[in-house]
């Protein structure tokens, strides 16, 4: 740094007059703002900040100044070096951003090639059967009415199947045509044909009043086609208490109803015969495929208009008798349907054969989450 | 059942003003479901009949063709026709140019066979009204000529095809569907029988006895002479059983068919000359033969009801009568008999002989005992009119039963439907269906008609009630039940096993539970294990499965195979279900009353008395479980990637496991094991033993594992108690040990467990070794270690300690040598 010259006017000094220095600055923002990358930001900030920088170069002449005139020197340079330095970071952030950017978008993946490739690759998941999923949501509707689950075996007592039910020794579905029968046609023991036996097994054990679902499985001797299934699945529920009538039976089959097929599915009762209720109704649904727009030529509900879809009815008294329930006290009622059934027309299945036969696309379908 | 409407317009006079669809809609209303509606033959334009004047016979052609002249009204046209049924002066439908029949087949007026053919002679199947194939349909000779066919032949009439319960047996019957539709509709109705006077009876004709008292209620005959064999069914008769979907035969069995449909009482007519002299109803004798009338012999049972005449069984009461009497064209006397028998027996013998009629169809569901009497009148006046003769005795055997009577009190209807029904609506119901009421002040007595057998209880009369007020007025309300427990413990571990076997990469499936011994030997399992201990079924479906599965590995093997078969390669499928076992209290139920419970004593008896059903798991896995490609390596199914399944089922249900040996049969004696759970053995996992898989006609490798579910979750089921996580810092180390080959990597496993105490929070193998460099026979084990202490930071010390303990214990226990 030069000594002091006393006969030397800062004034005069060229390179820190205000408009060297503005100049210097308008020059520097310039350039930085031109910058297209790192490397030229870098060029810049060596022209604008370097030690060779007109902001450098007018900072060594401050020395040569006098006392009174090196405050405003000082200042002036002080302010465009920050001036041109804050411009610099933030012109750096910026395109240190952008090169971040470049870089990543470089390494773009192809992530639609995870939906062309197969189940079975970084993570594979499985299904659940949809007769298992349909029997829980059903459950469910019921859980949450307030019922239980109640159980029974698959291997049943003749007693239990039928007798108890009020189903007379020549009623013509206990014959050979129609129930398998084990070891002998007079062990009294069957395949259960139903599930209703599990009613009369929470009957003769549960405390009154009595709120169960039964879902399960049951057989009757048909020949596996399109509609039909030697084993399959019902649920059934059973409500005693006290004041229960067909207007209970009735809301109740149709919370259901609503719960499983939404809002605005229609359903009605239609008078029927059952050997262990009494009266007794069908239970339908309006047809899912000609609802909209009635096909007399509809197969799936023979152009009724309606499907069938379960059986219900007052508990006939007699069965509560053999149940040793006070018919003077209490009165109940009962609903049975099939769950393939339900999932046939519920979504649209042709062929039984698929529920049955295990191919895994068919599980596959639904996901573990029915809806 | 079906029903014409023509014919039951006849019967209520239901006016035009109702029409087909509010018919159907009353039916459903009613509880006759309505299988199908069908439009009897639907022809446009002109049919009418017509008489054959004159046959040409030509004979130029390869097949027989007539040029037939046939006077219609006044004028006669000619027609080619094919068939030779018919001759001249037969009665013919003739359908004109102009007219289309079924099919959209239109008639004109053509050139065939060198002749011009002015229309069709018609044949039923032309007209879409049965499936014969007779040929030409000659009508009865009274016909006029030139008058409209469709008319006579009720062409175009709707017919509802029912579906009647089976508990409603007086509705197979025109009177019984009329009593229905004209309560709905609030018409009158007239009982067809009070226009059908019974006929006195007389001291002539062929007598009647009853022998088997409690299984006939009402037996009677009459008998009629000078018949005219030759008479044929008038038309109305043979177009209405026609449109019943039966067929013409003759007219003494067209008109007992006829009687039968319009009042749904079976009859049967014998051919007197063949009946020797009393007919009896009575037992058969056991053995006794009797041919019938679809010329087959049958063996009856003494249980088993015959008519009988005095030497011989002459009929199979209420269900086919025998060859030995049966109506002839030369036959002159005929004998009717109309009886009525015990639902039960004939629906027994029916069943037996796998032999059901008409008839059979009507007195299993019960037949009305008032009935007979004025069925064999109606029947008899139908034969004088129609086929000359006359009625020469009547004899009536009868044992009258007092009619039922239901009391039921008011307050019942409303406890029943929840639909506050007026009393006098009530009552009206009833009336309206035939059931006399006495109204008292609370209750009211039904006293049943003699049709009704079906009615018994209170229940039984609000049913009716209900039903002509209407199911669709049933207005729901929901019943306020108790708030429940939800799923028991047991239910919901059984869910969360299946979500977790399906999270884990498998498929749920369900298969039929019946299996074959043969399943067994192909398994190769011992003969002595409890899976032998097989259900059989009395009647399977097939004789391929003729028995309960007592494992679910055949069903899930045929699965497998199923899916190979489609070209699904890599899958891993899983059933939960239940296995059947055979027990030594596995034996007969006896006959247990209803009315009343049983005695707990005897219901645990029952319960005692039926199979072992235990809820099993079972999956197989085959091919790869991650496949390989862009992503990566993939992986094929293991032994070990089925046990990992296992394992996470194992760590989600919070149950510790470990193995133990080999498994048996089925499984691979290299690469299986048992499975113990809380100390016991619960099931086998490993690969299948190839032998095994190649039994069942597969040439892969096979992997999984079958358990029993129920011990599972009961343990799944047990309270728990929390430990305390550790927060302290924690230390990692490897150690690599040189053991054996056949050395088991869980011992060791354990064995540093124990031997690092309460410092080891995990002892993890993540790396096996085989080569030179380690040794002949030996292997490396490396496992990770963390350890972690309760209270303080683990020093230097400490962990050289638990190291120097965990060498020592595994060199002196497995002679294991750190790997260096």
């Amino acid at each position: 740094m030069s000594a002091p010259n006393s006969d030397y006017d800062p004034v005069q000094v060229e390179a820190l007059s205000e408009k060297e220095v503005n100049k210097a600055i308008e020059k520097a923002l310039k350039d930085i703002s031109a910058a297209k990358n790192l490397e030229e930001l870098k060029i810049a900030k060596i022209n604008h900040l370097g030690d060779k920088s007109p902001i450098a170069l007018a900072n060594r002449e401050i020395g040569s100044l006098p006392p009174e005139a090196k405050a405003i020197a000082g200042k002036r340079v002080a302010s465009a070096r920050s001036q041109i330095s804050e411009s610099f970071n933030k012109s750096q952030k910026f395109l240190e951003i952008e090169h971040e950017n470049k870089i990543l978008i470089s390494q773009k993946e192809d992530l639609t090639k995870v939906l062309a490739s197969p189940d079975v690759s970084l993570v594979n998941i499985g299904s659940r059967h949809p007769l298992s999923q349909i029997a829980e949501i059903m459950s469910d509707v019921f859980i949450a009415m307030g019922y239980e689950v109640a159980e029974g075996p698959e291997v049943e007592a003749e007693w239990y199947n039928f007798d108890s039910l009020n189903i007379s020794a020549s009623h013509p579905s206990r014959s050979a045509q129609d129930t398998f029968y084990l070891e002998s046609m007079d062990s009294g023991k069957v395949l259960r044909t139903q599930t209703s036996p599990v009613q009369m097994r929470a009957m003769l054990t549960r405390d009154l009043p009595i709120y169960v679902v039964a879902p399960g499985r049951v057989y009757r001797k048909d020949e596996l086609d399109a509609t039909h299934t030697p084993v399959f699945n019902q649920i059934e529920g059973l409500a005693i208490d006290k004041g229960l009538s067909m207007a209970d039976l009735k809301g109740t089959l149709d919370h259901f109803a609503t719960s499983l097929f939404g809002s605005g599915v229609v359903t009605r009762f239609r008078p029927s015969f059952f050997p262990f209720t009494e009266p007794s109704a069908e239970l339908d649904v309006q047809c899912f495929v000609c609802k909209d727009k009635f096909n007399p030529e509809c197969k799936t509900c023979k152009g009724t208009g309606w499907i069938e879809w379960g059986g219900c009815g007052m508990v006939n008294p007699k069965v509560l008798q053999t149940a040793g329930i006070d018919t003077t006290q209490y009165s109940g009622f009962a609903f049975g349907m099939g769950l393939e059934r339900t999932l046939m027309f519920k979504y649209s299945i042709t062929d039984m054969r698929d529920i049955v036969e295990g191919d895994i696309r068919f599980s596959k379908q639904f996901g573990s989450v029915l809806r | 059942m079906r029903v014409p409407v023509s014919w039951l317009r006849e019967f209520v006079k239901l006016g035009p003003q109702v029409t087909d669809a509010q018919i159907q809609e009353a039916f459903v209303s009613l509880g006759f479901e309505v299988e199908s509606v069908i439009i009897h033959g639907s022809v446009t334009g002109e049919l009418l009949t017509g008489e054959v004047v004159e046959i040409k016979h030509l004979d130029q052609f390869k097949k027989p063709i007539r040029y037939c002249k046939v006077k219609i009204g006044s004028q006669t046209r000619g027609i080619v026709c094919g068939a030779t049924n018919f001759s001249e002066g037969d009665k013919v439908v003739v359908a004109m140019p102009g007219a289309v029949l079924p099919g959209n087949f239109e008639i004109a007026v053509r050139k065939t066979y060198d002749h011009l053919s002015e229309g069709m002679i018609c044949s039923e199947r032309e007209l879409g009204i049965s499936d014969s194939h007779e040929g030409i349909l000659v009508l009865n000779k009274s016909v006029n000529v030139g008058s409209d066919a469709k008319k006579i032949l009720g062409l175009g009439e709707t017919v509802f095809e029912l579906s009647v319960l089976p508990d409603r047996g007086y509705a197979l019957s025109m009177r019984g569907i009329a009593r229905e539709v004209a309560a709905y509709f609030n018409k009158k109705y007239q009982d067809p029988i009070t226009r059908y006077k019974k006929i006195k009876p007389t001291r002539s004709g062929v007598n009647g006895k009853i022998l088997a008292n409690k299984k006939v209620a009402n037996f009677s005959l009459v008998t009629l002479s000078g018949v005219n064999p030759n008479a044929s069914t008038p038309e109305f008769i043979k177009h209405r059983l026609n449109q019943m979907g039966m067929r013409s035969i003759s007219l003494p069995v067209d008109v007992t068919n006829y009687v039968m449909l319009e009042l749904g009482q079976p009859l049967h007519a014998f051919d007197k000359k063949s009946v020797k002299g009393t007919i009896s109803v009575r037992l058969a004798k056991k053995g006794e033969k009797i041919k019938t009338l679809d010329n087959q012999v049958r063996v009856l049972m003494d249980t088993d009801l015959v008519i009988s005449d005095s030497q011989k069984a002459i009929s199979i009461a209420g269900i086919m009568g025998g060859a030995n009497s049966e109506i002839s064209e030369k036959t002159r006397e005929i004998v009717i008999e109309a009886a009525t028998f015990d639902a039960a027996t004939i629906s027994h013998t029916a069943r037996r002989l796998g032999l059901t009629s008409e008839a059979s169809k009507r007195f299993e569901r019960s037949t009305d005992p008032n009935l007979p009497e004025y069925a064999a009148k109606r029947a008899a006046q139908l034969l004088v009119e129609f086929g000359g003769g006359k009625i020469v005795g009547a004899k009536y055997k009868k044992s009258p039963l007092p009619a039922k009577r239901i009391r039921l009190k008011f307050e019942q209807v409303y406890a029943v439907t929840g639909i506050a029904i007026k009393r006098s609506e009530v009552i009206k119901n009833l009336n309206k269906i035939g059931i006399k009421t006495l109204e008292g002040e609370a209750a009211l007595t039904a006293v049943i008609p003699s049709w009704r057998s079906d009615l018994e209880t209170p229940n039984d009369l609000i049913e009716e009630i209900l039903r002509l007020h209407g199911y669709q007025h049933i207005k729901g309300r929901l019943p306020k039940a108790p708030s429940g427990f939800g799923l028991s413990k047991k239910q919901k571990i059984k869910r969360q096993i299946t979500q977790v076997l399906a999270a884990s990469g498998s498929h749920e499936i369900l298969t039929y539970p019946f299996m074959a011994e043969a399943d067994l030997i192909k398994l190769q399992i011992a003969s002595k294990d409890d899976r032998f201990k097989i259900i059989k079924i009395f009647n399977p479906l097939s004789d391929e499965k003729p028995a309960m599965r007592t494992t679910l590995l055949p069903g899930l093997m045929e699965v497998a195979i199923r899916n190979l078969s489609r070209g699904i390669n890599n899958f891993s499928i899983f059933e939960i279900g239940n296995v059947f076992q055979n027990h030594k209290n596995f034996k007969s139920i006896p006959k247990i009353g209803v009315g009343f419970p049983p005695k707990k004593l005897t219901l645990k008896e029952i319960d005692s008395s039926l199979a072992l059903e235990n809820l099993h798991l079972s999956l197989i896995a085959v091919g790869q479980a991650i496949e390989s490609g862009w992503w990566g390596e993939g992986h094929d199914h293991s032994a070990s990637s089925v046990g990992q399944i296992l394992k996470s089922l194992f760590d989600q249900l919070a149950i510790e496991i470990s193995f133990q040996g080999t498994g048996a049969n089925p499984w691979h004696p290299g690469r299986s094991t048992k499975l113990l759970a809380a100390g016991e053995i619960v099931g086998e996992f490993g690969q299948l033993h190839p032998t095994v898989v190649n039994n069942f006609g597969l040439n892969k490798d096979v992997f999984g594992f079958e358990i029993s579910l129920a011990k599972i979750i009961g343990l799944a089921a047990r309270d728990r108690k929390y430990s305390a996580i550790g927060k302290m810092p924690f230390a990692i180390e490897d150690l690599a040990l040189v053991v054996n080959q056949e050395q088991n990597a869980l011992e060791i496993q354990d064995a540093i467990k124990r031997a690092g105490g309460n410092l080891m929070e995990s002892v993890n193998l993540f790396d096996t070794f085989t080569g030179q460099q380690i040794g002949e026979g030996k292997k490396s084990l490396t496992f990770r270690l963390l350890l972690r202490a309760d209270d303080r930071t683990l020093t230097s010390e400490d962990l050289g300690q638990v190291r120097e303990r965990i060498l020592h214990r595994v060199s002196e226990d497995f002679g294991a040598q750190v790997r260096t």
